[in-house]
């Protein structure tokens, strides 16, 4: 309501009514020029910095609000896809691989980051939905870099017992890593007497979405 | 103040709404509010306790359409839901679960996450008794992820369903308990909670083990059930109301027996193909791992044994050059006596490999005696 403004009657007939109708808390930039004439590669290039200040805030989790305040879902998109494709089971082989469709695995992530969401919501959190979707998504960052080095290991021919370890350890690593980055940038919108309820959720998504990555073992 | 009488404004529908009037664009005054509009009988009840908290307006009867409508079967705290979770394994005769724990404030957050739990639970354990009675080697097993959708069908549906015929058999009985719908989806979904620990417990392939576990499980939560619903069929004829218990009792026997049989069911070694190869197996795998023992003839699992006993394995090698002109399931035989590591070149290389390993084997064993 600070925005909407009064005129006295005789400067109506002076003035044109203008004003902005901006949103309380989001700094407006007087003399941003519209995008819509900038040359592509500006608007891809912002967006992907954006993005990429993200990752980085989470990979160096410290409590900052940079997730929050300008939160965006294309980091998840991308984190989402290139986990599903490299989980997908082979279904080319003759026997039929057991393990999840590419399908499955984008419903289990966007699914499950609304359903975590909710639940938190549900319980008083004082986080808008999109936030917090974009936090949980953002924060399987970690893991997918544990997806990496296990489907590295995996190229190997011969899988040991050692092999194994060292792509358990990583998964565990990268589940420790994402549990507390998120638990870093959400943990303040609960009140503390239910901070535990409101934290399992957001532990078990990763740790479904770890059993996924030790369970992937290509043929 | 004044602007907002002029202007009618009113903030549209969010969380911070909670206070405001929801019949749009009067004021609110705190009034004589309607406190005998509230069904006792009425889902979203919360009880006497809350009076207060009726008198400020926020009870009134929300509209199924609204965030707050949900909100309110959340209002638990971390200590009340670990309380509610140790209640429903532990069945004390004298005291009620529902009427101590459950009653005033029914939730949904523990039974939702309780049964989300458990389907995970279930398909990774699942999963992972599979994997290690293959012989915990990965090169011929793949995991099953349908497990889960699976478990969750399974879970869901007996959370779901079976308060639904009990809210149907109480109030064709006409009971006088009183029992919400909310109140016994509550006490089923915490009711599966012990299953939890047991899931994972399920993964020692031991067939006695198992199957106690089930009873034992289903005795424990079982038990509570019957003791919470006993007071809302006591008043019935006696033939009802041990028929109904026993259903319940049955039901969540049967689930549990239900999870043993699909998610933890070995199946029993097949393929007697390797019935020569087996003889001299069979001493190396009795004396493996516990959770091995029904399942002597596996073909994967010897191929573990000898990394443990290497020695003895070359022992009995000086078997193997003796048997090597046979087929192609004597060869992985032979591959098990081997090192892990030249096992998987010896399977692409089929001819080439067992000529040469078998050489060296022989001087292996020659050198070693």
């Amino acid at each position: 309501m600070s925005d909407v403004e009064f005129h006295e009657q005789g400067e109506l007939n002076d003035i044109s009514l203008e004003g902005e109708i901006t949103v309380p808390g989001v700094p407006s930039n007087k003399d941003e020029f519209s995008t819509l004439d900038e040359p592509v590669k500006d608007t891809i290039m912002r967006d992907l910095k954006a993005v990429g200040v993200k990752f980085w805030h989470v990979l160096y989790p410290k409590t900052s609000t940079a997730l929050l305040r300008e939160w965006d879902l294309w980091g998840p998109l991308i984190l989402c896809v290139f986990m599903a494709m490299m989980l997908q089971g082979d279904t080319l082989d003759q026997m039929h691989d057991g393990g999840p469709q590419f399908a499955e695995v984008f419903v289990i992530y966007w699914v499950g980051a609304v359903v975590v969401t909710l639940n938190t919501k549900l319980l008083g959190g004082n986080i808008s939905f999109f936030q917090s979707v974009c936090v949980l998504g953002y924060c399987v960052c970690p893991l997918s870099i544990a997806l990496i080095i296990c489907r590295c290991i995996l190229i190997a021919k011969v899988q040991t017992t050692v092999l194994f370890i060292i792509r358990f350890v990583a998964v565990v690593v990268g589940f420790g890593w994402s549990t507390f980055a998120s638990t870093a940038f959400l943990a303040e919108s609960q009140p503390p007497n239910r901070k535990v309820l409101a934290m399992y959720p957001i532990f078990l998504f990763y740790f479904v979405i770890s059993w996924l990555i030790i369970s992937h073992t290509h043929s | 103040m004044s602007s907002k009488d002029d202007l009618q404004f009113h903030d549209s529908g969010g969380q911070e709404d909670v206070m405001f009037d929801r019949s749009g664009g009067q004021l609110h005054t705190f009034t004589s509010f309607p406190h005998s509009a509230v069904d006792m009988d009425d889902e979203e009840e919360e009880g006497g306790d809350k009076s207060q908290l009726l008198k400020e307006g926020e009870k009134k009867s929300l509209s199924f359409w609204t965030f707050e409508y949900y909100q309110q079967f959340f209002d638990v705290e971390t200590r009340e839901v670990f309380h509610r979770i140790a209640g429903s394994m532990m069945p004390i005769p004298n005291r009620n679960y529902l009427q101590q724990k459950i009653r005033p404030n029914p939730d949904l957050y523990g039974p939702f996450w309780i049964c989300m739990t458990l389907v995970f639970t279930t398909a990774i354990a699942g999963n992972l008794a599979n994997y290690l009675s293959a012989g915990g080697k990965d090169y011929q097993w793949r995991y099953d992820f349908h497990k889960v959708t699976f478990a969750a069908s399974a879970i869901f549906t007996y959370w779901w369903i079976i308060p639904a015929i009990m809210y149907g058999l109480l109030w064709w009985r006409k009971s006088q308990a009183g029992f919400t719908f909310l109140e016994i989806l509550c006490v089923y979904g915490y009711s599966l909670a012990i299953y939890i620990p047991i899931s994972i417990l399920w993964v020692i392939n031991v067939a006695w083990f198992k199957w106690s576990l089930v009873v034992v499980g289903a005795c424990l939560s079982g038990g509570v059930l019957v003791i919470t619903f006993w007071p809302a069929l006591k008043d019935d004829t006696k033939k009802i109301a041990l028929v109904i218990v026993s259903l319940i009792f049955v039901l969540h026997l049967a689930l549990a027996a239900g999870f043993v049989l699909y998610f933890f069911h070995v199946p029993p070694p097949v393929s007697p193909a390797v019935t020569n190869t087996t003889n001299t197996a069979v001493p190396l795998s009795s004396t493996g791992k516990p959770f091995a023992v029904d399942m002597p003839n596996m073909k994967p699992q010897e191929s573990n044994r000898p990394l443990a006993e290497k020695p003895q394995a070359s022992n009995l090698q000086a078997d193997k050059p003796g048997t090597k002109e046979k087929d192609v399931e004597i060869k992985l035989k032979g591959n098990a006596d081997k090192p892990e590591k030249d096992k998987k070149l010896e399977q692409t290389d089929n001819n080439n490999a067992r000529g040469t390993n078998v050489d060296s084997r022989s001087k292996m064993t020659q050198t070693e005696n």
